[in-house]
């Protein structure tokens, strides 16, 4: 049976983005809100609305009780959590299960399996795909300072149940490993109530690729290509593109079957992205974790390939199949997606809500707008600062960086300052056009200059 | 057109169990307008009448039958969280209660229980009114006021959402 009516669970360019999706699939879209979130684009586009609660998330989006009655009370057959959120909480997909709501993404068993990190590695080591070297769950300080002398300074102490870089310290050596890990047990705990770590050797160079992954109820698995997130400041990504330069054919092979083999074994049903580690030092890849949601950056796999991964997602709820299959799914061209943040980089990417007074996106063929943004929104201060997604492609990785740059010099915005500009000087950089770059570049080589740049101008 | 044909027949069938003399639901642009008020038209709820962004009001629609009496228990199905009609609340005089949350809204503790208030009933400042139940969690709400309760703006087991006015306390009453 087809969906009828989806209730969305989220906020923001990604609400706009499934309401979209509902269109097109000839399903009824209903929106959660928050109360300041009432006048938003995803709120005008929406079939209906609903009002869950005030501006606190924790009273409105985060609240898996509010959101179900909201999906009950206005007989919706289906929610879809977005990104962020509640989207990763197995609580609501168990939750949707009892009461008879079909979760637009895994089973609550399927997302306990991928979303702890130390499970995932178990499976990836049964499975036989290439981990990044390291540890179990460790248990003591102690324990750390042998695994580490095993694996080689430096590594990399991360929380088993975390995410978005709290509980994660680069440990340089064996001296600085007390505090490191100290710190690291301390942030896990207050962040996600669990002080699980483990450790692995850091790459200095590395890339951060990622494979987009589809699951139906009938057990077929695809993958959606692969795409490059190394441009980041503090394990934040800022640019994504699709597909990763510059990989080996079989190295993007060996990737992309491994993403299907870890998904296919955990009965996954919707999307899932499979994270990798690459390593151009040594030409090889391991697996890091697992997302189990729609992700920021999914465009540009759907530009890059033409399958449209949220859609897909509203089907496979349903319990339609894939609508295609792997021999049908090819790359072509190059896609790169910019994220506009209300920000100012000039003060450390202090978020600027206020009113927009001016919005006015580039439009062309080869560029793709994903945003909530309107003239005369006002970009509430309660939530994230994510403005737009700037998707812009070209026939090459050359012609996409031009596409990009051209689009980001068209954005017109005014009244609250964005990240634009520093993304512009940013895909403008040698580097970034030559692609040698990696995870911590832009806190370590990019920003010191470009604002060393700015002193000198100023 | 924000109002779907399911949504009008949904409406109608919740009027027509319901205890009111009228009702006005207000999507976006759309306006559906029924009354039980006798007007010469011998009609029963039509077939979804169908209003588009900019075809005038629906109705009225005069049901020929009593009102009935009102449902104690949810409607399950559709019953899409509707601001209650401006021209109730405007007339109520007092201090407007809204509701903590998405939900149902209760006039009982239990079913077949008395209700918390009635109109024309008094109240003081922190008795509970009302109950609002998000996923079987009973949010009692509280007057903010000593008054009298002079509307009660929905259905018994009706959807309501965060901020809407569910009753009407009048300090002065």
């Amino acid at each position: 049976m087809a969906l009828r009516r989806v209730l969305i669970a989220n906020r923001g360019e990604i609400a706009v983005r499934i309401v979209k999706a509902c269109f097109d699939e000839g399903i009824e879209s209903v929106l959660a809100v928050s109360e300041p979130d009432r006048g938003s684009l995803g709120a005008q586009l929406a079939d209906r609305v609903v009002c869950i609660g005030p501006a606190a998330a924790a009273e409105s989006y985060l609240d898996v009780d509010r959101v179900l009655a909201a999906a009950k009370t206005t007989g919706c057959d289906a929610l879809h959590p977005g990104y962020g959120f509640l989207s990763e909480r197995a609580e609501l997909a168990a939750a949707c299960e009892e009461e008879g709501v079909a979760f637009v993404g895994p089973s609550a068993e399927a997302m306990r399996r991928s979303g702890d990190k130390a499970t995932a590695r178990a499976l990836a080591r049964e499975l036989e795909v290439p981990i990044n070297e390291g540890s179990e769950v460790i248990e003591s300080e102690e324990e750390a300072r042998r695994i580490a002398g095993e694996i080689g300074y430096p590594v990399l102490l991360k929380a088993a149940a975390g995410g978005g870089g709290r509980g994660m310290r680069i440990v340089a050596d064996e001296a600085a490993m007390a505090s490191a890990w100290a710190q690291a047990h301390g942030e896990a705990v207050a962040a996600f109530g669990d002080g699980r770590l483990f450790l692995e050797r850091f790459v200095r160079h590395a890339r951060h690729v990622e494979v987009q992954v589809l699951g139906d109820a009938a057990g077929n698995v695809v993958h959606v290509g692969n795409r490059d997130c190394t441009l980041q400041r503090r394990y934040q990504k800022l640019i994504e593109e699709a597909p990763a330069h510059d990989l080996s054919a079989a190295l993007e092979q060996e990737i992309g079957e491994a993403a299907v083999r870890l998904i296919a074994a955990l009965d996954y049903t919707g999307a899932a992205t499979c994270e990798f580690l690459v390593d151009p030092d040594r030409g090889s890849a391991g697996f890091l974790e697992i997302n189990a949601r729609l992700q920021v950056e999914h465009p540009v796999s759907e530009v890059v390939t033409g399958v449209d991964v949220v859609r897909e997602m509203l089907r496979i709820a349903g319990g339609e199949g894939l609508s295609v299959g792997q021999e049908e799914i090819a790359v072509s061209g190059h896609a790169i997606e910019v994220r506009i943040n209300a920000e100012d980089p000039r003060r450390d990417f202090a978020p600027t809500p206020g009113r927009v007074e001016v919005w006015a996106p580039p439009q062309g063929t080869d560029v793709r707008v994903d945003t909530a943004c309107f003239p005369g929104w006002t970009v509430p201060p309660y939530y994230d600062s994510l403005l737009a997604k700037l998707i812009c492609s070209g026939p090459d990785r050359e012609a996409a960086l031009a596409r990009t740059r051209q689009a980001l010099r068209h954005l017109r915005v005014e009244g609250v300052d964005t990240t634009a500009g520093f993304a512009y000087d940013l895909l403008d950089h040698p580097e970034v056009i030559a692609g040698n770059v990696h995870t911590k570049w832009v806190e370590e080589t990019f920003l010191p200059e470009w604002n060393g740049a700015a002193v000198e101008a100023a | 057109m924000e109002m779907s044909p399911e949504t009008i027949r949904a409406l109608l069938d919740a009027f027509e169990r319901s205890d009111w003399r009228e009702m006005v639901v207000e999507v976006g642009e759309d306006r559906l307008h029924v009354s039980r008020d006798p007007l010469p038209v011998e009609a029963a709820a039509p077939a979804a009448p169908v209003a588009g962004p900019s075809a005038p009001p629906v109705g009225p629609v005069a049901a020929g039958d009593p009102p009935p009496l009102p449902v104690a228990e949810a409607s399950s199905g559709v019953v899409p969280p509707t601001a209650p009609p401006a021209g109730e609340v405007a007339e109520a005089k007092g201090t407007r209660v809204e509701s903590p949350s998405v939900g149902l809204f209760w006039r009982a503790p239990s079913p077949g229980a008395p209700p918390f208030v009635e109109l024309g009933g008094r109240v003081a400042a922190g008795d509970t009114v009302a109950i609002v139940e998000v996923m079987k969690l009973m949010n009692h709400v509280p007057s903010p006021v000593d008054g009298v309760v002079t509307a009660i703006l929905v259905e018994n087991g009706g959807a309501v959402e965060f901020g809407q006015p569910i009753v009407v306390v009048d300090p002065e009453g």
